[in-house]
């Protein structure tokens, strides 16, 4: 997976926070000793924009897998196998599926990230785990996980005693705000900290996702008013345009 | 035998625990650690325990439902002399799995371990263990009590090389080894030359008379064993002393016979071979490709080896073929498989699908084919073995001391 600004956003910089250069080194201990590791933290806040990233500067294989809402152990297995071999498997039961798995995850190192991990049941995790702890797999195990994902994985003993890096996330501060989103993109650089604030308070509230989406929408207005910079009015403007679109969600 | 079961808690699920319960695990020494594959259903715990064992079940016609493992996971527990089972994750699974993991007692454990990773049995697994005596052991405590893994002692053994031995023809073997060899590389030599003598008497108390060809074909036999010519030299310079007091004279001609040897490919029974071999939950396929390439012996000459021609504990196959005791395990669980079905004395090893006559050749080049084809190993096949008795008498010849008295 490409590391992608929200929307696509053009013209974004990468803001190297606290938890992106975390995440770095994260990832980079995780192969290191083919280890688990975990980021969490709310929806929106970077986690797997950093994940990506960081996976992208490594040298090993990497294969994302994301599961939908409650997969059971044979969706896990099935979907796990799909991802790593390019082929979907013909065959369906637990023991043939796994030992497949364990020998593709045998033949060399790689980085295995599962997105949305918060929606993994106790027993996908102790898949997760049984592939991992076989000793002829080599894989590093990054989970990534939002509102919830640390409580669910720090239940199991079989997880929280693996976690061997683990990297919290959080919505911005008002004064990370004021330092980062002036560099984050070039609409942003004359702003005033009011202005700045005021996006933050009434739309963004800390998240880069949010930033990203406002940002987003106030590039293709400040196009249109052939202003280079965000300016009230169009602060205001694009506040409107969600407004109306929440209220006809 | 009385198996003693015993409960790990590791109640904080230490990684540091299952990882050293893991090295433990070496079917070599007896101890053979199982992780179970997360789930119900299905083949259930006794395929996890073969797969522990090294069995595959990629591979076609592998039986694949619980009550078609149970009986090949005592047998292959058995054949393989295993000692300790060491069941991982044992919370994980359910009274059922726990009933057939006692059930595997009959294979003779010394012990069965349920390693489990919460702080108290459930009700059902206690209900499992009604009326069974248990004791526990602290997890940290618990690889302790099993035996050092010797895989690397094991791997020296194997690479343990024949000592050179001198031209002399077989009256003179012995003295001149003695001469030129220290103590040590003398008395293999020795215990090789007096196997041959061995082999050669067992060969000749099942004949009366002997042709040139059948000769020819035993001396064939006799050195295949072997993959190094100082031990093939010594084992001929063995079997040449005792045909010689049955009135036969073999004459070797070493330069001839040194490049015979050479020229003809050999596939060792070796470690590596039988650890191939071990990837069959079929008995008659890894005891088939087992003996197929101790012996070299074409499909039809296979098919007429019986209960009798091995020994209980399939450390020799008759014919002075000593079966390496890393392969033994391989003949052992087809002898017991074989045993369990009523098999004794004369009845075949290796019988028909449908049948309890002998295999047909077919049959077996067929199940040779299938081994062939996963693991890459290669076997004698009829065709192959339509020479080598000519070949032989080019550096054997055979003199009847009654022809030569007339």
């Amino acid at each position: 997976m490409r590391a992608s600004h929200h929307l696509g956003l053009e013209g974004a910089r990468i803001i190297q926070t606290e938890p992106l250069l975390l995440t770095e080194r994260a990832l980079s201990d995780l192969l290191d000793a083919l280890a688990m590791g975990v980021l969490h933290g709310p929806a929106g806040s970077g986690k797997t924009f950093a994940a990506a990233l960081a996976a992208g500067a490594q040298r090993a294989d990497c294969c994302w897998v994301q599961f939908p809402s409650r997969p059971t152990m044979l969706h896990v297995a099935k979907r796990l196998l799909t991802q790593l071999t390019g082929t979907v498997p013909r065959r369906a039961n637990r023991f043939d599926l796994s030992e497949e798995l364990i020998d593709v995850l045998s033949s060399r190192e790689r980085l295995l990230v599962v997105d949305e991990a918060q929606w993994l049941n106790r027993e996908c995790i102790e898949y997760l785990r049984h592939l991992h702890d076989d000793p002829s797999t080599r894989f590093a195990l990054l989970l990534v996980g939002g509102d919830g994902c640390w409580e669910v994985l720090s239940r199991e003993p079989m997880l929280r005693s693996r976690i061997y890096r683990r990297v919290r996330f959080g919505a911005m501060s008002a004064q990370t705000v004021l330092v980062v989103i002036p560099n984050y993109h070039a609409i942003y650089r004359d702003a005033s900290p009011e202005l700045l604030l005021l996006i933050d308070d009434r739309y963004a509230h800390g998240t880069f996702r949010e930033w990203a989406s406002f940002t987003r929408s106030a590039q293709v207005l400040c196009h249109e008013q052939r202003e280079d910079r965000v300016t009230q009015e169009i602060v205001d403007a694009v506040l409107g345009l969600q407004a109306a679109d929440a209220q006809h969600a | 035998m009385r198996t003693l079961i015993r409960i790990v808690h590791d109640a904080n699920d230490d990684p540091a625990v299952l990882r050293e319960l893991g090295r433990a695990h070496d079917p070599g020494v007896g101890v053979v650690v199982v992780r179970p594959t997360p789930g119900r259903g299905g083949a259930g715990i006794t395929r996890d325990v073969l797969r522990a064992l090294g069995k595959r079940f990629d591979i076609a016609g592998t039986p694949r439902s619980a009550a078609g493992l149970l009986s090949p996971a005592v047998i292959w527990l058995g054949a393989e002399h295993t000692r300790y089972l060491v069941i991982t994750r044992a919370h994980l699974l359910d009274s059922e799995d726990w009933m057939t993991l006692l059930a595997l007692r009959q294979a003779g454990l010394e012990e069965l371990w349920f390693v489990v990773h919460e702080p108290a049995l459930s009700p059902a697994q206690r209900d499992a263990l009604a009326g069974v005596k248990f004791s526990e052991i602290e997890p940290a405590e618990a690889a302790s009590y099993l035996p050092p893994h010797q895989a690397a002692a094991a791997t020296t053994h194997m690479s343990e090389s024949h000592p050179p031995v001198p031209r002399a023809d077989f009256a003179a073997f012995l003295t001149r080894s003695a001469e030129l060899l220290d103590t040590a590389e003398f008395q293999l030599v020795e215990q090789t030359y007096r196997r041959g003598q061995r082999v050669a008497e067992q060969w000749l108390d099942r004949r009366r008379r002997t042709t040139p060809a059948e000769l020819h074909a035993f001396l064939g036999h006799l050195i295949e064993i072997d993959d190094e010519i100082d031990a093939a030299l010594a084992l001929l310079r063995g079997a040449q002393s005792r045909l010689f007091l049955a009135g036969l004279l073999v004459q070797i001609d070493v330069g001839r016979f040194s490049a015979w040897y050479d020229s003809t490919p050999r596939i060792p029974l070796s470690a590596p071979v039988s650890q191939l071999l071990r990837a069959f939950v079929s008995t008659r396929h890894a005891a088939l490709a087992a003996l197929s390439t101790l012996t070299r012996w074409d499909p039809a000459r296979l098919a007429r080896i019986t209960i009798d021609d091995l020994d209980q504990d399939a450390s020799e196959l008759r014919g002075g073929h000593e079966i390496p005791e890393h392969a033994r395990a391989l003949v052992r669980a087809h002898l017991q498989a074989r045993t369990i079905d009523g098999a004794c004395g004369a009845d075949p090893l290796f019988i028909g699908q449908e049948s309890r006559t002998a295999a047909s050749t077919q049959l077996l080049t067929d199940h040779l084919d299938t081994v062939a084809a996963r693991t890459g190993l290669q076997f004698v096949s009829r065709a192959q073995l339509a020479a080598p008795t000519d070949r032989i008498a080019s550096w054997a010849t055979i003199i009847k001391l009654s022809d030569v008295q007339r």
